[in-house]
C-alpha cells in the first residue's frame, strides 16, 4: 500500500511541520486541532508559512476541529501531540477506528504507542490496532506565529518501532517513504529507552530553576544552560537508563551516541564524553532560549513521560535508579505534581501485573 | 561588687566569626585571648595587636589581650573556651583544646550542631564525661573583609542554645548569658541540631541554581533572586521532613520561617505566610548575599554532610522517612562528582553505630554513664 492521506492529529510545533512539510511533498493531509482559535491563522493566510527545508505557504487540504472529518478515508493517522494528549485523542478515535488504518505516534517519547493502545482500549475499542513510534519528532522545527514554521531540517537517523511488534517490517515500509531517515529497531522498549529528552531536559531543569524563574529563562536552555555539574547528573541519569534497557533486553547506546547520531552534535564533542560541552556544541539547539517557566513540558512530559516510565521499567526488570527517583521526587515537590502516581505507569501502558518476560511477549504480540 | 561570672575568653578560630566574636567580646569589656593553628592568619594581627571591626557597635581596632597559637596559653585561667569555626573543623578544634580543658571552664561551641560528634571527641581524649554546650547558629552574620578586618553587619537576637548533656543545659545557660543575653534555653544537643538553618536551605537552593552558579560564576544574589517560588516550596518540603524527625524524637523546633522570623531576618508577613520563599524574598539582611561563585562551596560541602545528612540519620533513628533530604544528598553528589557521604556526620562518626533510639535519647539527656 501506499501511502496518499494522511491525517495528522495536532497543530503545535510538531503537527504545523507535517501538515506543511507533506503537502509540500505532494500528499493529502487533513489536519486535526482541538480548537478552531488554533486553525483560523491558517485559513485567514491561505495555509501554513514554512521556513527551511520547505519554503513557501501550503495550503491544507482539510483543517478541521472535527476528528470523523479529520480521519475519514485516510491512509495514515499520524498523531503530533504531547504525551498528556493521548487519553482524549484515544477516546476521540476510540468509536471511529478502523483495524486498517495505521497509526504512527510522532512522537512516541517512552511508551507513547504502548499507553495510546491503552487508552483505546480503555475507551472501548477491541478490534486489532497497528501503532508505530519514533522515539522524538520526525522534524527539528519550531511555530514562530501562529501561521508560520520554520522547519530547520529532519530528525537523523531516528529510531522507528511497531506497536504489536509482530507489523513491524509492514509498517516500516509503509512509513519509510514518508520519513526516510527512520532506522526500524527492535521494539517499542527500545525506543522507550532511547527517549533523550528526558535524559537532558528533567535535569537542566531542576538544576536552572531558579535562573527559569527569576529571569523568565533568559538564557540559552543548552548552550549555557548545560554546565559540567548538570552534565555529571545527565551521565548518572544515563547510566541508570541504559542498566534498565539492559536488563529489559534492549539494544542501547549513551546518550552522547544517540545525541551525535541524531546529528545534533559534533563528533569531537562526543568523542570527549563530556556532556556538557556535546550540549554547548550542538548547532542545531545553539540558539535555543530556555523555557520561560517551569510550567513546561520539559517537566511535565520529560518526568512524568520519561522519568517516571524509566523509574517503573527498573522497577520491573530489578534496576535501582536514584538519580532518576531523585529528579522525579525532587520536581514533584516543586511543581506540586505527583509525577510517580500522575505520570506515565506500567498500568497506563498495558503492563501491569506482567513480568518481563510476558511484557516482551505483549509488546511483540499485542496480547 | 560581684564579681563577673565571666571575665576572661578563650577563643578558637581567628576566621570570621572568631575574629568577629573577638572583637565584639573585646569592646563590651571581656579580656579575649585569640587562638589559631594558623600562624598565617594570627600574623598580620599580631602587628596591629588585634582586629579591626565595623560593626553596628562601632568601629575601630579591637586590641586583644593575647593573640596566639598556644593553645595552653590560651586557655589558661580562661573562664570560658569559645570554638568558633565551620563543623568540619570541631574535631580539630575540640582536639586541641582537650588536653588543657578544666573542670572549672566552659566550652562552648557557637555554631554548633554536630550533635554527639564533640562529646566523642573529648572522650577520645579521656575526658570520660564531657561537658559542653553550644548554640544553632553563629552570634554575627558577619564577613572576614581582609587579613586584619571584619565586617558584622548583625549581631544575633535569638540564639537556640543547649548543653550536653541535657541536664546540665540550664546551669551552662546562666553562664554563657552573661555572655550572650540573646541565647535562649533548650533541653539539650538535639534541639540545637534542629534550628540549623543552612542546613535545611541552602543545599536545595544551591542544587536548584547549580546551572546559574556555574554558567554565570555566581554573578547573581543567592537568596533574593535564587530562592524562587519553587525553589521555595523545596526548601519547605525539606523543612517539613526535618519537623517531622524532631517531632519524632522528642525535639522541641519550629518551623524554619519562624526560626528565620525570630533571628530577625524577615518580616510579619513573611511570617504569617510560613512560606520560604516570601521568608527569603522579603528578608533585608539577605537581600544582597552574592551566590557562591562555584558548586564547590560550603553550601554543599558543609551543608550536606554536616546538615542534610544528620537529618537523614536521625531520620533513619527515629525510624522517619526524609525521600526529600536524601534525593538532595545524592543528587548534590552527583553534581558535584564526589560521596557527601563520606566524610559526613554519621552516627558512626559520633560513636553511635547500633545505637538504638531509647538509648540515644538517654545519652543526650543524662550523658555517659560508663
Amino acid at each position: 500500500m501506499n501511502i496518499k492521506k494522511i491525517a495528522v492529529l495536532g497543530a503545535g510545533h510538531g503537527g504545523y511541520a507535517a501538515a506543511a512539510d507533506l503537502t509540500a511533498r505532494g500528499y493529502e493531509v487533513r489536519l486535526h486541532a482541538r480548537r478552531q482559535e488554533t486553525l483560523d491563522p491558517l485559513r485567514e493566510e491561505g495555509g501554513i508559512k514554512t521556513n527551511g527545508i520547505q519554503n513557501g505557504v501550503f495550503p491544507i487540504a482539510l483543517a478541521t476541529t472535527e476528528i470523523d472529518k479529520a480521519i475519514e478515508g485516510v491512509d495514515l493517522i499520524m498523531l503530533v501531540v504531547p504525551s498528556v494528549a493521548h487519553e482524549n485523542y484515544a477516546r476521540l478515535l476510540a468509536p471511529l477506528l478502523t483495524p486498517e488504518t495505521p497509526i504512527f505516534v510522532n512522537p512516541g517519547h517512552t511508551g507513547g504507542a504502548l499507553h495510546f493502545v491503552n487508552e483505546l482500549r480503555k475507551a472501548g475499542y477491541i478490534d486489532q490496532v497497528k501503532t508505530c513510534e519514533t522515539v522524538t519528532l520526525t522534524y527539528i522545527c519550531r511555530k514562530t506565529a501562529p501561521n508560520t514554521v520554520d522547519i530547520f531540517s529532519f530528525t537523523k537517523n531516528l529510531k522507528f518501532a511497531a506497536f504489536p511488534g509482530k507489523f513491524a517490517p509492514e509498517m516500516f515500509e509503509l512509513l519509510k517513504p514518508l520519513y526516510p531517515e527512520i532506522t526500524l529497531v527492535s521494539s517499542v522498549l527500545e525506543t522507550a529507552l532511547t527517549n533523550i529528552n528526558a535524559v537532558f531536559h528533567a535535569p537542566g531543569m531542576l538544576m536552572n530553576a531558579g535562573w527559569i524563574e527569576d529571569t523568565g529563562g533568559d538564557f540559552l536552555f543548552y548552550r549555557e544552560g548545560i554546565t559540567p555539574a548538570i552534565g555529571r547528573v545527565i551521565a548518572d541519569l544515563d547510566s541508570e537508563r541504559m542498566a534498565v534497557a539492559k536488563a529489559l533486553g534492549v539494544p542501547t547506546a549513551s546518550f552522547l551516541d544517540n545525541f551525535y547520531q541524531a546529528g545534533l552534535t559534533t563528533l569531537e564533542a562526543k568523542e570527549s564524553g563530556d556532556i556538557s560541552k556535546a550540549c554547548y556544541e550542538s548547532e542545531a539547539n545553539v540558539k535555543i532560549q530556555s523555557p520561560s517557566t517551569l510550567d513546561h513540558r520539559y517537566i511535565h512530559e520529560d518526568v512524568g513521560y520519561g522519568l517516571v516510565p524509566f523509574a517503573n521499567f527498573g522497577r520491573l526488570a530489578g534496576i535501582e535508579t536514584p538519580t532518576i527517583d531523585g529528579i522525579i521526587h525532587l520536581t514533584s515537590e516543586m511543581m506540586e505534581i505527583p509525577y510517580l502516581s500522575e505520570g506515565l505507569s506500567l498500568n497506563a501502558m498495558g503492563l501491569s501485573g506482567l513480568d518481563l518476560a510476558a511484557v516482551r511477549h505483549f509488546v511483540e504480540d499485542g496480547e | 561588687m560581684t564579681k563577673k561570672i565571666i571575665e576572661r575568653i578563650a577563643i578558637f578560630g581567628a576566621g570570621g566569626g572568631g575574629t568577629s566574636a573577638a572583637a565584639h567580646l573585646t569592646t563590651i569589656g571581656f579580656e579575649v585571648r585569640l587562638y589559631s593553628q594558623d600562624e598565617n592568619a594570627l600574623k598580620p594581627l599580631q602587628e596591629i595587636g588585634g582586629i579591626e571591626f565595623d560593626a553596628p557597635f562601632g568601629k575601630g581596632l579591637a586590641k586583644l589581650a593575647m593573640i596566639t597559637s598556644d593553645a595552653a596559653a590560651a586557655m589558661q585561667n580562661a573562664d570560658l573556651v569559645m570554638v568558633v569555626s565551620p563543623a568540619h573543623l570541631h574535631e580539630k578544634w575540640i582536639s586541641a583544646a582537650a588536653p588543657y580543658l578544666k573542670e572549672n571552664q566552659t566550652l562552648f561551641v557557637s555554631p554548633g550542631h554536630t550533635l554527639m560528634l564533640i562529646p566523642h571527641i573529648l572522650r577520645s581524649h579521656g575526658l570520660k564525661k564531657p561537658v559542653f554546650c553550644e548554640t544553632a547558629t553563629l552570634p554575627y552574620l558577619c564577613r572576614r573583609v581582609g587579613p586584619t578586618k571584619c565586617r558584622i553587619s548583625r549581631v544575633s537576637d535569638f540564639m537556640v542554645f543547649g548543653g550536653f548533656p541535657g541536664v546540665e543545659s540550664e546551669r551552662l545557660y546562666q553562664i554563657v548569658k552573661s555572655v550572650y543575653p540573646s541565647i535562649r534555653l533548650f533541653s539539650n544537643v538535639l534541639e540545637t541540631v534542629f534550628p540549623y538553618g543552612n542546613a535545611i536551605h541552602h543545599p536545595p537552593a544551591l542544587l536548584c541554581n547549580a546551572g546559574r552558579v556555574e554558567a554565570t560564576g555566581g554573578k547573581f544574589r543567592h537568596y533574593f533572586d535564587g530562592i524562587t517560588p519553587s525553589v521555595g516550596r523545596l526548601i519547605d518540603a525539606v523543612d517539613r521532613e526535618r519537623l517531622t524527625v524532631a517531632k519524632a524524637l522528642g525535639a522541641e523546633t519550629m518551623p524554619f520561617v519562624e526560626l528565620f522570623y525570630r533571628m530577625g531576618y524577615t518580616t510579619e508577613e513573611a511570617r504569617a505566610s510560613g512560606l520560604a520563599y516570601e521568608a527569603f524574598h522579603r528578608s533585608e539582611p539577605d537581600k544582597w548575599i552574592p551566590a557562591p561563585p562555584k558548586l564547590d562551596h560550603r553550601y554543599f560541602l558543609e551543608d550536606v554532610p554536616y546538615g542534610h545528612i544528620i537529618y537523614s540519620e536521625l531520620g533513619r533513628l527515629a525510624d522517619v522517612s526524609t525521600p526529600t533530604i536524601n534525593h538532595i544528598i545524592h543528587l548534590a553528589s552527583v553534581a558535584l562528582g564526589k560521596d557527601l557521604k563520606a566524610d559526613a556526620l554519621t552516627l558512626e562518626k559520633m560513636g553511635l553505630a547500633g545505637v538504638t533510639k531509647e538509648k540515644f535519647l538517654s545519652l543526650i539527656k543524662n550523658g555517659f554513664d560508663d
